[in-house]
């Protein structure tokens, strides 16, 4: 297997509704200052190893967005087309949108709520009209392209594979194909969707995985788009230590 | 189209209502018509408003060469922090008159995406598309480029600057590989991105070059977008902004001379389905700092050096 395409993904940093340990899904958070700190990190890795791309996507939410933006700016590629997709966003929490930790397990009991979060395929409970973040999301203007079901009430882990690997095969593998250099900057599950099809992961090895937060995250593909090695991670030394025993000790959590 | 005088019909809506005119009506012909003329131009208003699109240019705030007064041209700069200020301002505005886009245009040149990135940021609407196109970038200033505009009228005279500057169709010496910007230009990875090859790109353009190949993006790309109903925003320039205003308004090659567009002050155009101007354009903003911004830009060229 010889390396023929690059492919660089970026998981967003803190949000403000991270900062309140609050479910944010498609709620349309900000990053904090820590989250933004982290994207200019993010760029300078890639700004350090002097890498170029042709096209970049992301998703409608903010946070991703002004993540992608800071690194099109920090290494001078604010000329690039950005393709963005309700596709790409986070995962949506449904009626856990905006609960926070102590909120939800006092709304529908720790047992319940271990299940959603060990569960690749049960759906929290959808977010129905009188929720209070029901109008800011399902009538934003950004989805009204949207087919007639298409938009989520709320989705399990499964649900977002599920919407975002069309977009990834649509959308992104033609322009990998084509010879460009692409980076995508979305969220955690939209992410998960993509490294779980790249490296054929199975559903309860894909829920024990969480992609460090603003760190470039390079993936070496071949002509099919095999990873040719195991992902790579952008950054100085030290980050790049910590973010690989991180995810290396993920795996061994008891939850 | 003659009409017999004993029937009129006054447009009512979809419905056409016949008078008969008779002798005993006659003292009410003067209110009966203008009644007609107040109804149809009441229902051509409504009919123009359900036509009505709305396209709104920017020309981006300062830079750091704005300040130096030295064209920028095709050198890629970014905003200064003045700039910035412009362009937060800007889209302040927009939301607080609640304007919706749906699709976003920039050139290539940093500056112009910076300054949408700003806009969108402070609107809440990031997630809005945005569609780059080096044919709405700045003039191709040539030579010229880099120079300041009291030196070049050291260099050259101000006359012959002024031509350049002012005239439609005067073109600018080209810029050639011993000019200190040629390289930082001309290799740079986003003109081999073009929709026409590298060597075809422009080496100076006069103002009527720039809408010679801005034209085509503005029909093919742009119109399609607002005959669709897309709320349209065109982050760009000075003289890619006054090309396209020429277009639309048909302004004459020697009156654009003298249309200045200030910086960060949004410009309203609604077009009709043909994409006529249905009014003149309209500057948003507190009349006083568009008046500011509008003095800045014509102090800016009639800057002298100072030769003691």
């Amino acid at each position: 297997m010889t390396a023929v395409h690059r492919l660089v993904i970026v998981r967003h940093g803190e949000s403000s509704w991270n900062q309140e340990n609050r479910f944010c899904g498609w709620f349309d958070a900000d990053l904090s200052e820590k989250g933004v700190e982290e994207a200019r990190r993010g760029a300078e890795a890639i700004r350090n190893a002097g890498m170029k791309f042709d096209i970049a996507f992301t998703s409608v939410l903010k946070r991703a967005i002004k993540t992608l933006w800071t690194i099109l700016e920090g290494t001078d590629q604010m000329w690039l087309p950005v393709v963005r997709s309700w596709r790409l966003n986070e995962r949506h929490y449904g009626g856990l949108t905006g609960l926070n930790k102590a909120e939800t397990a006092a709304k529908h009991g720790e047992e319940q709520v271990k299940i959603w979060r060990r569960s690749f395929d049960i759906p929290p409970p959808p977010m129905d009209k009188d929720h209070a973040y029901y109008k800011v999301i399902s009538e934003s203007r950004r989805y009204k392209g949207l087919k007639s079901g298409e938009l989520p009430t709320c989705e399990s882990l499964k649900d977002t594979i599920a919407r975002a690997l069309p977009f990834w095969n649509d959308h992104i593998v033609p322009e990998i194909k084509a010879g460009k250099n692409v980076i995508i900057a979305a969220h955690g599950n939209s992410l998960r969707g993509i490294v779980k099809h790249l490296e054929n992961m199975s559903d309860a090895a894909i829920m024990e995985l969480n992609l460090p937060t603003g760190i470039p995250i390079v993936y070496e593909l071949d002509k099919d788009l095999k990873p040719v090695k195991p992902m790579q991670f952008l950054g100085d030394e030290e980050t790049v230590r910590k973010a690989m025993e991180a995810v290396a000790a993920q795996g061994k959590v008891k939850k | 189209m003659s009409r017999p005088f004993g029937s009129n019909r006054l447009p009512i809506g979809q419905f056409s209502v016949s008078v008969n005119l008779s002798t005993a009506v006659l003292p009410y012909v003067p209110v009966i018509c203008h009644l007609r003329k107040q109804l149809r131009s009441e229902r051509f208003d409504s009919l123009r408003s359900m036509t009505k699109h709305k396209l709104f240019l920017l020309r981006h705030g300062e830079g750091a060469w704005n300040k130096e007064n030295r064209f920028c041209s095709w050198v890629d700069q970014r905003l200064s922090e003045a700039g910035v200020t412009e362009a937060q301002e800007c889209g302040r505005l927009l939301k607080e008159r609640g304007y919706e886009f749906d699709i976003i245009f920039t050139s290539i040149l940093s500056r112009s995406v910076q300054t949408a990135w700003l806009v969108m940021e402070a609107m809440g609407q990031e997630w809005v598309p945005v569609v780059k196109s080096w044919r709405l970038n700045e003039r191709h200033y040539g030579a010229l480029i880099g120079l300041n505009r009291a030196e070049m009228a050291l260099n050259h005279g101000e006359e012959r600057v002024k031509v350049w500057r002012r005239s439609y169709d005067v073109t600018p010496p080209p810029i050639d590989e011993s000019h200190p910007y040629f390289n930082e230009i001309y290799s740079d990875r986003r003109y081999v991105t073009c929709d026409i090859p590298k060597e075809e790109l422009p080496r100076a353009e006069s103002l009527k070059e720039v809408l010679e190949r801005l034209l085509p993006y503005w029909n093919d790309v742009i119109s399609p977008q607002i005959k669709q109903g897309k709320t349209v925003l065109i982050s760009a320039h000075g003289n890619s902004c006054r090309a396209l205003l020429k277009h639309l308004e048909g302004v004459s090659d020697a009156d654009i001379a003298d249309v200045t567009l200030p910086t960060g002050v949004p410009v309203l155009l609604e077009l009709d389905d043909n994409l006529r101007p249905l009014k003149a354009r309209q500057l948003l903003g507190d009349p006083a700092k568009i008046q500011a911004a509008i003095k800045k830009v014509e102090d800016q060229g009639k800057a002298t050096v100072n030769t003691k």
